[in-house]
């Protein structure tokens, strides 16, 4: 109490030892929070979004189930659903194109990619379709896996895919909501003890359930019933009915 | 103290306390970046900017609330209290880099503006669980960016202690929301209980540390004041320490400070902050407040010239070997004849 304290006419040589103490202190409670944070945060995604690498690819382009892209690989094929720039779908790039005919295009963009599976993000609009022609090549019958009921949970798959992390959950629900309300194709994702490892693109939404019931339920469980197929490495789901699970889902594993 | 406005009040001392949050900060980010790097290279830069920010933004919060509290049990705190609204302003800056870098991941480039997204994305306002936690940063954010931009002293003059203190004291209603902002949203996304923990330590640390503040206050204005002819006890005359003060309370507390061997009245709330001023000390002449250092002469409680403050006055005697005050106040800035103790002797 001796050591009175006026800021303006300069600390004593005591004040400045307490304020030292407070100060080295507060910063070694700081760290300490911050490693224990560290260690017990919720591991990241091993996802990828090239962000600033663009990618060209060129393949035909398939409107149905999603809008993709369907490349060769030597003898396999592989198709990349694409999205648009920020929450968008791609429609607006490729505005020029869609139900127009048989494409076979040339795109330019950031390639997304986790699990085995890849996106492909037509971030310059317009100026990502480099080239396109005309094209007789008719797009890979889907095989057709049969009727099935199935529960997951919506999720908005260029985010968590690749672009976000977490690109799930309660923190990510806002922003799934976004992109799907932006058209980027809603999946169903399937988990597999701990970690989601199925995805099903929903197909035939239309009349089965409103877009305010659809964003309502990100991020939840529904259990839908329908004819699933499957194109080289993407699975879709055209519904016959759905049942929403009002639930949380348990957090899951982002592997 | 100042006579003018200027936009940043610097001095010494304000001067190192700011190079203190500053290393402060690159400490914190350095270790944050650098223990993510080790332990979790997947994270991308953009995450791990709204997470350290956010962190770092709610421990700085914890600490200017806890600084008020400690002042008033240790003077030791005194130097906190005087820089806390550099820390506070700080601190806003840290949340202004959190809320922007979080609109802009989570609700921009989409169909809807962004700030109306926060609002109308995720509409589950009725459940507890899947509450719209990003509206309760927003709402935080918006009561810490007023509470910053009015820190300045222009403002506290302009708006008057009464009402700048009640915009100030908004803090409190900030960190409840930012209490349930994290709660219910960044929280719910991670597993381990600890987080949980540490929110829950912060909290009843911030509350335990006002109630013993409080209880302490409390045992003052418990004290049952000796009233006689409408004059108040204070103590005996050699009990007061030079250059201090001891405080009664008749109504408010009144600060009777011994200096040159004389006694002299005055309210005991400064008209700056409504700092303490029977916790000050005699200085230069002066009464001295220990929260900002505002000043106030003990004979008729003006602020040396060119200061214009004023805190009200009152008058003592001597009765019966005790110092009385008279609790009906002289009125603000009004000189009071000093009590002078030799006359006792």
């Amino acid at each position: 109490m001796n050591d009175f304290y006026i800021g303006w006419s300069g600390a004593s040589d005591n004040s400045r030892k307490n304020s030292s103490i407070f100060f080295y202190s507060f910063l070694l409670l700081m760290l300490g929070l911050v490693a224990l944070f560290t260690m017990n945060e919720r591991p990241f995604s091993d996802s990828m979004f090239a962000y600033g690498d663009q990618t060209e690819l060129e393949g035909y382009l398939l409107e149905e189930p999603v809008i993709s892209l369907r490349i060769q690989n030597g003898e396999n094929f592989e198709i990349l659903p694409l999205v648009g720039y920020g929450k968008m779908g791609p429609h607006a790039a490729l505005e020029d194109l869609l139900g127009l005919g048989n494409y076979h295009v040339k795109l330019r963009g950031t390639l997304i990619a986790h699990k085995g599976k890849r996106f492909l993000e037509l971030t310059d609009g317009k100026s990502s379709v480099l080239s396109y022609r005309e094209s007789t090549e008719m797009s890979h019958d889907p095989k057709v896996l049969g009727a099935m009921e199935i529960t997951g949970e919506i999720m908005d798959p260029k985010c968590f895919f690749g672009v976000m992390k977490p690109g799930y959950g309660k923190v990510h629900r806002s922003c799934a909501i976004r992109c799907i309300s932006g058209q980027i194709p809603p999946v169903l994702a399937i988990k597999k003890g701990e970690e989601f490892e199925d995805f099903y693109f929903l197909t035939n939404m239309e009349g089965m359930i409103s877009k305010e019931d659809l964003l309502s339920y990100v991020g939840k469980s529904i259990t839908v019933n329908g004819v699933a197929s499957e194109i080289d490495s993407w699975k879709s789901i055209n519904l016959e009915s759905l049942e929403m699970i009002a639930e949380i889902p348990s957090i899951t594993k982002c592997g | 103290m100042s006579v003018g406005y200027t936009s940043i009040l610097w001095n010494a001392e304000k001067k190192r306390y700011d190079r203190g949050i500053l290393i402060f900060v690159v400490c914190y980010l350095v270790a944050f970046y650098g223990l993510h790097s080790i332990i979790h290279p997947n994270a991308t830069f953009e995450t791990l900017l709204i997470r350290a920010s956010g962190i770092l933004a709610f421990f700085f919060l914890h600490v200017i609330l806890v600084i008020g509290p400690l002042s008033r049990l240790s003077s030791a705190f005194l130097p906190l209290l005087y820089n806390r609204r550099h820390l506070g302003v700080s601190m806003f800056l840290v949340a202004l880099v959190h809320g922007i870098f979080n609109v802009i991941q989570f609700h921009a480039l989409g169909d809807m503006n962004p700030i109306r997204s926060i609002f109308l994305s995720n509409m589950e306002y009725l459940s507890l669980v899947q509450f719209p936690f990003q509206v309760l940063g927003f709402f935080a954010l918006i009561i810490l960016g007023l509470m910053a931009v009015s820190s300045h002293d222009f403002w506290l003059k302009n708006l008057g202690p009464m009402v700048w203190k009640k915009l100030h004291m908004m803090v409190y209603v900030a960190y409840a929301l930012i209490i349930f902002h994290v709660v219910l949203g960044a929280i719910q996304n991670e597993k381990s209980l600890l987080f949980f923990g540490i929110v829950l330590v912060g909290f009843v640390s911030v509350v335990s540390l006002h109630l013993i503040a409080g209880r302490k206050e409390k045992k003052i204005d418990e004290e049952k004041p000796i009233v006689d002819n409408g004059f108040v006890m204070v103590c005996k005359p050699h009990e007061f320490e030079e250059g201090r003060a001891k405080i009664t309370l008749w109504g408010e507390r009144i600060a009777v400070f011994k200096y040159d061997g004389k006694l002299s009245a005055v309210s005991n709330v400064c008209k700056h902050q409504g700092g303490p001023l029977g916790e000050g000390k005699v200085v230069d002449g002066c009464i001295t407040c220990p929260w900002h250092g505002y000043q106030y002469l003990p004979g008729n409680g003006q602020s040396p010239s060119p200061f214009k403050e004023k805190v009200a006055t009152y008058e003592l005697k001597i009765q019966d070997g005790y110092v009385w005050v008279n609790p009906e106040t002289k009125g603000e800035g009004e000189p009071v004849e000093p009590l002078n103790l030799k006359d006792y002797e």
